[in-house]
């Protein structure tokens, strides 16, 4: 077998099966231990601390969300795992993580719940990623497993990153009890088309995509700065993963009447183009050949389902559709379906099986539980507030994560 | 005017308000007939630019991008009508281009390139050597970009003689035989310009070129990388073998008619047939002279298919119309690169490669 990079606990090359979680076959770590607790909020002291990684917000997310208040805040919600009488809860095993490479902090999420249940992890990081905020993420925690205090945890990470090489995947899949595969539907696939023991547990994250709804009543009720922070929320749900995070809608339901309808789509295409101009750093030369390519082959493969096009700029498209048609998925960096919503009924003959997110503004509790109702056995696995689409929670595309990678034992 | 006497013009001698006439009135032609005969123009007329019925300025064209030749089929003839289709290489791996051109079309795209070059090379066949390898011509089923600028230029020369042989050698013997043959005579070359500079500059041999005319074409990428830029490129040429007129030309298989040759500013010029629009990428407003943005290419030529007005992905800025100090007519340019491709990435791409 070839050899691959394992980046923590040490940096080095060596062979798959020398890697640290194989070093080591003892599981000290219970389910929610309090060395893990503590040593995930080291980590975040670690990253909120750090001259460089305070300044990315998506690493800063990630640190708040590590804290302790947090993590005991996420155990109690789960108490369950450990105060029920007619079960015992225990580590699942080996979990080998494999990381999707365009959202550059989900790993650390994937790997802290699976430490929570007291699992040693694998994760498979893209060689793409180059990103140097996310090496220098590397480097902490390998400083952290390197320390005494927490030297246990060398056992239980091995992050490593290497080639599209089948026999590596293969060979990590039969050394695990469980595989987290991020990253849509083709490694999806790729990862269940290998034969491996049939008992391995796989919890799968295939394509997703998301919608945003804006109840118009509420939102002409709003001052300008109201709005402006709006924009501001929902720039950060869609344009920080390039509009082509699962969470980041790609199609805009707009829920009043036709007037309303038009007033927002210029004055809000407005704000949220003047906010995207100064913060997004994307090459605009290369967004506009993107976006106008895309628009052409909308054009000309769903005319029908195409109404108006909106576009006074290239920072952000809105493309009005009806329902006549599938429309095509977005091609990213601010290109989003319009449809006006007169009804919520309505919203429903938009949503199938592959809709995750549901992002809204303006909608009560009454109206959040009507959907909720109305899209049983349909599709979203989560509605939240517009400028939350991207937060993490251990609850993810239906599963309750921590529940998956642990093993209830009869007493 | 028709098209015929419009061939007959001067090259470069039709200054802006008499070329935008002509022009305005060709293009309403090609506007309406290709909203005829090409669904998908029709479609992107409708959708994109308010259903145009006609245009008072150039700038009101719509245009489509470049990419949509790879992506789609367009043409706005019937199937049996296809006399020949040009594919364009692309970069590798990518989907290349396919323009449909029938027999009309094929000969304008001949004779639009013939008024074009011999306006700069004069009328007579000049002994010609090629420099790249006959090979690039096998296959004649589909014509690389390389192979067709080759095919394209040759008819301009006689005696060809291609330089490098099969396996990319020079052919020294060849060449002196080529030389002997043609002592002090005016000289055609053609070559892509990286395989000039690889392949002519670049190598161990010197001869006399001091009456000879080298036209390439092909972008300056490969040579960028070598920091070899326009005026390195001359000047190397003029000391090494006394070559003075060399003349940089950009066309594009997607476009008949916009054959774009270097003027003494050493910039890309428009030749009658066609114009240029600089757009900027934040919202395709036309940029004024001197600011950089996506060139939209614009030809009076293209009937068989809709690429009368493509955008390109080519970064460029216009210097100057009318003004060349050569007495060139028309809008002249700068290609400054190629819009990088979008970094992109979504939640899918963990094992795409």
């Amino acid at each position: 077998m070839e050899n691959i990079n394992q980046l923590v606990p040490y940096n080095i090359e060596l062979s798959p099966d020398k890697i640290s979680v194989f070093q080591n076959s003892s599981f000290p770590l219970t389910v929610f231990d309090e060395r893990c607790i503590n040593f995930l909020n080291k980590l975040s002291q670690t990253i909120l601390k750090d001259p460089v990684l305070k300044n990315d917000p998506g690493i800063v997310a990630l640190g708040f969300w590590l804290r302790k208040s947090n993590i005991q805040k996420i155990i109690k919600e789960n108490e369950y795992l450990l105060t029920n009488n007619s079960f015992k809860t225990s580590p699942i095993g080996i979990v080998f993580h494999i990381c999707p490479s365009n959202v550059d902090t989900m790993f650390l999420y994937s790997l802290a719940l699976s430490l929570l249940m007291g699992n040693k992890n694998i994760l498979r990081i893209s060689s793409k990623s180059d990103l140097s905020n996310v090496n220098l993420l590397y480097f902490k925690i390998s400083e952290l497993v390197q320390s005494d205090e927490f030297q246990l945890f060398a056992y239980y990470i091995s992050i490593v990153s290497y080639g599209h090489i089948d026999n590596i995947n293969i060979f990590l899949s039969n050394q695990s009890h469980a595989r987290v595969i991020w990253g849509g539907d083709s490694t999806v696939k790729l990862f269940k088309s290998y034969q491996v023991k049939p008992r391995i547990k796989d919890i799968l994250f295939p394509n997703r995509k998301s919608f945003a709804l804006f109840k118009l009543d509420p939102y002409f009720g709003l001052s300008d700065n109201q709005k402006q922070e709006l924009a501001r929320k929902f720039y950060n749900d869609t344009y920080s993963f390039d509009q082509k995070g699962c969470s980041s809608a790609q199609v805009i339901f707009l829920l009043g009447d036709k007037d309303q309808f038009q007033n927002f789509k210029i004055e809000f295409h407005s704000i949220l183009s003047s906010y995207v101009k100064y913060n997004y750093k994307n090459d605009i030369t290369s967004l506009a050949s993107l976006k106008y390519n895309h628009l052409v082959s909308d054009i000309i493969d769903h005319n029908n389902s195409l109404e108006k096009i909106f576009i006074p700029d290239n920072y952000v498209y809105f493309i009005e559709i009806n329902e006549n048609e599938a429309y095509s998925e977005s091609c990213g960096g601010g290109y989003f379906y319009l449809y006006n919503l007169k009804s919520l009924e309505k919203l429903i003959s938009f949503i199938n099986w592959d809709v995750q997110t549901l992002s809204y503004f303006g909608l009560d509790d009454n109206e959040i539980n009507e959907i909720y109702q109305l899209s049983y056995a349909k599709g979203i696995d989560r509605i939240v507030p517009i400028g939350n689409a991207l937060d993490f929670n251990y609850i993810w595309d239906g599963y309750n994560i921590l529940d998956e990678l642990c093993v209830k034992k009869n007493l | 005017m028709e098209i015929a006497e419009y061939f007959d013009i001067e090259q470069y001698s039709l200054k802006k308000e008499d070329k935008q006439m002509y022009m305005i009135e060709f293009l309403n032609h090609l506007h309406k007939h290709h909203l005829m005969n090409s669904e998908e123009y029709r479609k992107v007329s409708q959708k994109i630019f308010n259903n145009i019925a006609e245009i008072k300025n150039i700038a009101d064209l719509p245009f489509l991008p470049i990419n949509a030749f790879k992506n789609f089929t367009l043409k706005s003839i019937p199937e049996e009508a296809v006399y020949k289709i040009i594919t364009s290489s692309g970069t590798t791996g990518s989907t290349p281009s396919r323009i449909f051109l029938d027999t009309e079309m094929a000969q304008m795209q001949t004779k639009a390139l013939s008024k074009i070059v011999t306006h700069v090379i004069g009328k007579e066949r000049l002994p010609m050597i090629i420099v790249d390898s006959q090979s690039v011509l096998k296959d004649r089923s589909t014509f690389s970009a390389r192979g067709a600028g080759i095919l394209g230029l040759s008819i301009f020369g006689k005696n060809h003689f291609y330089l490098l042989d099969k396996d990319f050698n020079v052919d020294f013997e060849g060449l002196n035989e080529f030389i002997a043959k043609n002592n002090g005579k005016k000289i055609l070359i053609f070559g892509f310009t990286f395989m000039v500079w690889q392949y002519l500059y670049l190598q161990n041999f010197n001869i006399d070129l001091s009456q000879s005319i080298l036209i390439h074409s092909g972008g300056w990428k490969k040579l960028q990388d070598i920091a070899v830029d326009n005026t390195i490129f001359k000047n190397s040429l003029q000391k090494k073998f006394g070559l003075s007129k060399v003349y940089n030309f950009y066309g594009m298989a997607e476009q008949v008619g916009s054959v774009f040759i270097e003027n003494s500013e050493g910039c890309l010029h428009c030749p009658n047939y066609s114009d240029i629009i600089i757009r900027n990428p934040k919202d395709f407003s036309v940029c004024k002279q001197g600011e950089e943005g996506l060139i939209q290419v614009i030809s009076i030529l293209p009937k068989s298919y809709p690429g009368h007005s493509i955008l390109t992905e080519d970064i460029g800025i216009c210097l100057g119309e009318d003004n060349a100090q050569n007495g060139w007519k028309g809008k002249y340019f700068k290609i400054l690169g190629r819009a990088k491709k979008a970094e992109i990435r979504g939640c899918s791409d963990t094992f795409n490669k």
